[in-house]
């Protein structure tokens, strides 16, 4: 790999004080409408033509951010979409293709820094490719001086062009571009552009945020119990769905995570939400979810280890670490063989033959349904969340030092549980104090998912401990052993503290602020 | 970042034609530079062709800050701006005199632009007045053109013992030859007299040429209208040596 980094170009670092402005060209031979302005004193300066690829992963964490991640040539470059053109920080210089990598992947510096945070461990995708041409010119003064930039970009993909055309200003002559503003703003073939980043990736095919592992709902008021179920389901269909191919092609871990919360869900909003739909569907798709789901647990285990392998040696001396080896060797290869399997249950028939009845019912539900399925979805929101709410305060208030760890488990599911609800219906109630409920919730569902990860993980260890050691013959076994024995404790001690941070997470659950806002909400 | 003053108590030695054409180096080798115009001829401004805004003088200039800043304008070039200065920059003296005791005003006015810029390039008017030791102690480098004659080495010799004198770092002291004529006697000799006893004087040399001698009609850098002569390189290879300094 050769990597090296270079300053940005001439026209590469961002100067603090900069105005500047976009257009959308009606027509797309800009150059004509540079003329029609009969700006006579117009210096061409730059022209460039290059292929420009824009990077995000899947779900679009660097555009959530206002950023997109660019290679063109070998540079390779982060923008904020709002300023236009200019790099966020200095470019670097990078022969290879982008596509699949990490964050850990690229040199070290503020680069990999801003895509550490934000794309955690999701990998980069080609999102889109087009061509652009871009022609810089001066705007002279009387005495021939730049006093503003004027970039006309022409981009195409798949014999569809824009046209657009950049107005910055130049540090100390900000009355000049004001007055080229005023004048561009009164031509008929010139609009103000907000969006240029978005029509640029049209052009390509791609709309930027259109995949979201949130559930982004817009419930209408008036639905009725059964239409807000089939649309909450239809959303989580789709989900699934567009998760298969980046399963298949294991571009990074979180296509399976997502698939499976979506499982999870679907499975959820089916137990929790009676009397809407028809009971024989409901028992037949909640069992064929559960196998489904099932079928995905053991990848995304081994998913989850590996992602920790760093955190794991952390945790043990320089001395003990070499005796991990063995373990994450052997996960390793296990993985490959958790996902060709998972591969398989994708292309059976069965999968298939699930996927097509499921979407078929929930277009179909419109004629059957449950008891309830008329009831307003509001109500039924209402009545479902408040009781689950009433049942996770009761077991909360009922577990102290000495309860045995189930309880704890049990509380996490029945979180788990209110949580989702809350998410499928949010869209039904003010978003301000949804957004309140989800705060104090979180506490609560980190602590509680953390000692439930900690005590898996510990029983992972155990199992390899007293079921895979004795059988090998590896020389380093006793390290191995001790490796473990360390790590267990590690982790055991976590848990401890986790649990001892129990009490203080639920008591914001259940403060008085909290109880009032699901009382004003949900009864 | 480094502040680079572009000083001699001689005029027409050619600090105004390096200044100019090593800032812009500067920002064609990747960095941002500032050139601060503190001559009240305000040759710098000239070659970039920019006129300073009607109110700014001398009082906004002493008076830093937002009022200074306002007053910095864009070249051409991106990443190369320049503060150009007026006619009352002629008493900058007067305005100095009653600022600071140890005559390090210009170095705090200069402060906040140190993080703006890469570097920050002064083209001094010829003396050594008070605010030539505002300079001394502003810039990181001070750079003298010097044109190999008797009388400029003199001159230099007086400024080396200046600095002497007023406990100014030596080390700041980097000269250059200006305006080398190979074909005149005089300057060979003093080029191989110093090249003997080496000193504080860069490899780099600026020869005469009336390339140089156009930037006043062409009113750019010389390395924008003739971008492989002898002058344009002559300075590129004297900014490879300043870059190496800090
Ligand atoms: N290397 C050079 N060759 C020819 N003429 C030069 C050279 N350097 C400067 N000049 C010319 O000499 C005059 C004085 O130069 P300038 O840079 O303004 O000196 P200073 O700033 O020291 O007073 C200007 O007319 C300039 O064009
Ligand atoms: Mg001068």
């Amino acid at each position: 790999m050769t990597v090296t980094k270079m300053r940005s170009s001439h026209i590469g670092v961002r100067p603090m004080i900069t105005r500047s402005e976009t257009y959308v060209l009606s027509e797309p031979h800009g150059r004509d409408v540079v003329e029609q302005l009969a700006l006579e004193r117009l210096l061409p300066v730059s022209e460039i033509v290059k292929t420009v690829r824009y990077f995000d992963t899947f779900d679009w964490r660097l555009y959530q951010k206002g950023l997109a991640l660019i290679q063109a040539g070998n540079a390779v470059y982060l923008q904020r979409i709002s300023d236009g053109e200019y790099p966020l920080q200095d470019q670097i210089e990078m022969k290879q293709h982008i596509e699949g990598r990490f964050w850990w992947m690229f040199p070290e510096g503020e680069l990999r820094d801003t895509l550490r945070s934000a794309l955690s461990v999701r990998a980069l995708l080609l999102r889109a490719q087009v061509r652009q041409k871009v022609c810089g010119f001066g705007v002279l003064n009387a005495d021939e001086k730049t006093v503003v930039r004027l970039f006309l970009t022409h981009t195409s993909a798949e014999n569809r062009h824009v046209a657009t055309l950049a107005l910055r200003s130049v540090r100390g002559y900000e009355r000049d571009f004001e007055n080229l503003r005023r004048r561009f703003r009164k031509l008929d073939v010139a609009h103000v552009a907000e969006d240029v980043f978005e029509r640029v990736m049209n052009l390509a095919g791609c709309v930027p945020g259109d995949y979201s592992s949130k559930l982004n709902l817009n419930l209408n008021h008036e639905a009725s119990g059964r239409e807000a179920t089939c649309e909450i389901l239809k959303c989580l269909h789709d989900v699934m769905r567009q998760n298969e191919t980046g399963i298949r092609a294991d571009w990074d871990t979180e296509f399976l995570h997502d698939f499976r919360v979506a499982i999870r869900r679907t499975r959820s909003a089916l137990t929790q939400i009676k009397g809407v739909l028809s009971e024989d569907a409901v028992a037949h798709f909640k069992d064929a979810f559960r196998q489904l789901g099932r079928s995905t647990n053991r990848l995304r285990d081994l998913d989850v280890y590996l992602l920790e392998e760093e955190a794991y040696r952390a945790m043990l001396p320089q001395s003990l670490q070499p005796g991990l080896d063995a373990v994450f060797s052997r996960l390793k290869s296990e993985r490959r063989r958790a996902l060709s399997d998972m591969v398989q249950v994708l292309d059976k028939p069965e999968y298939l033959n699930l996927m097509d009845s499921w979407a078929t019912f929930l277009r179909g539900e419109q004629s059957r349904g449950g008891k309830d399925s008329a009831v307003p979805a509001i109500a039924l929101a209402q009545k479902f969340i408040f009781k689950r709410f009433k049942q996770i305060l009761k077991k909360g208030q009922a577990i102290g030092d000495h309860t045995p760890d189930e309880a704890l488990h049990d509380l996490r599911i029945d979180c788990k549980k209110l949580r989702y609800l809350l998410e499928f219906f949010a869209s039904l109630f003010p978003k301000d104090k949804m957004g309140k409920l989800i705060g104090y919730m979180k506490k609560l569902q980190d602590n509680l998912g953390d000692f439930n990860d900690l005590s898996v993980q510990q029983q992972e260890l155990m199992a390899y401990l007293n079921e895979v050691l004795p059988r090998s013959r590896r020389a380093d076994r006793l390290l191995c052993a001790a490796a473990i024995g360390g790590l267990i404790a590690r982790l055991h001690d976590r848990q401890q503290a986790v649990r001892r941070e129990f009490a203080s997470a639920f008591a914001t659950f259940s403060g008085k602020k909290n109880v009032r806002l699901y009382r004003d909400l949900f009864r | 970042m480094s502040i680079f003053a572009l000083y001699s108590m001689k005029g027409g030695v050619g600090k105004t034609a390096a200044a100019v054409n090593l800032a812009y180096e500067a920002v064609r080798s990747g960095a941002t530079a500032l050139l601060c115009d503190l001559d009240p001829q305000g040759a710098a401004a000239f070659y970039f062709r920019i006129r300073a805004k009607k109110k700014f003088g001398r009082k906004r200039f002493l008076k830093g800050g937002k009022h200074l800043e306002n007053n910095i304008r864009g070249t051409d070039f991106e990443g190369l701006d320049l503060l150009p200065s007026a006619m009352s920059f002629r008493n900058l003296d007067l305005g100095l005199d009653d600022r600071t005791k140890n005559k390090s005003y210009l170095k705090r006015l200069l402060t906040p632009m140190r993080k703006e810029y890469d570097y920050i390039f002064l083209d001094c008017p010829p003396n050594l007045t008070l605010l030539a030791e505002h300079v001394f102690r502003a810039a990181d480098y001070v750079i003298v053109p010097c044109i190999p004659t008797t009388l400029s080495m003199l001159t230099h010799q007086k400024l080396m013992d200046f600095f002497k004198k007023n406990g100014l770092k030596r080390k700041k002291l980097v000269s250059f030859f200006s305006m080398v004529e190979q074909r005149k006697t005089m300057h060979r000799e003093m080029i191989a007299q110093v090249g003997e006893r080496k000193g504080k004087f860069l490899s780099a040399q600026i020869p005469y040429t009336t390339d140089v001698e156009r930037m006043g009609w062409a009113r750019q850098p010389v390395a924008c209208f003739k971008p492989r002569s002898k002058g344009t390189l002559a300075y590129r290879e004297l900014w490879t040596e300043l870059q190496m300094l800090g």
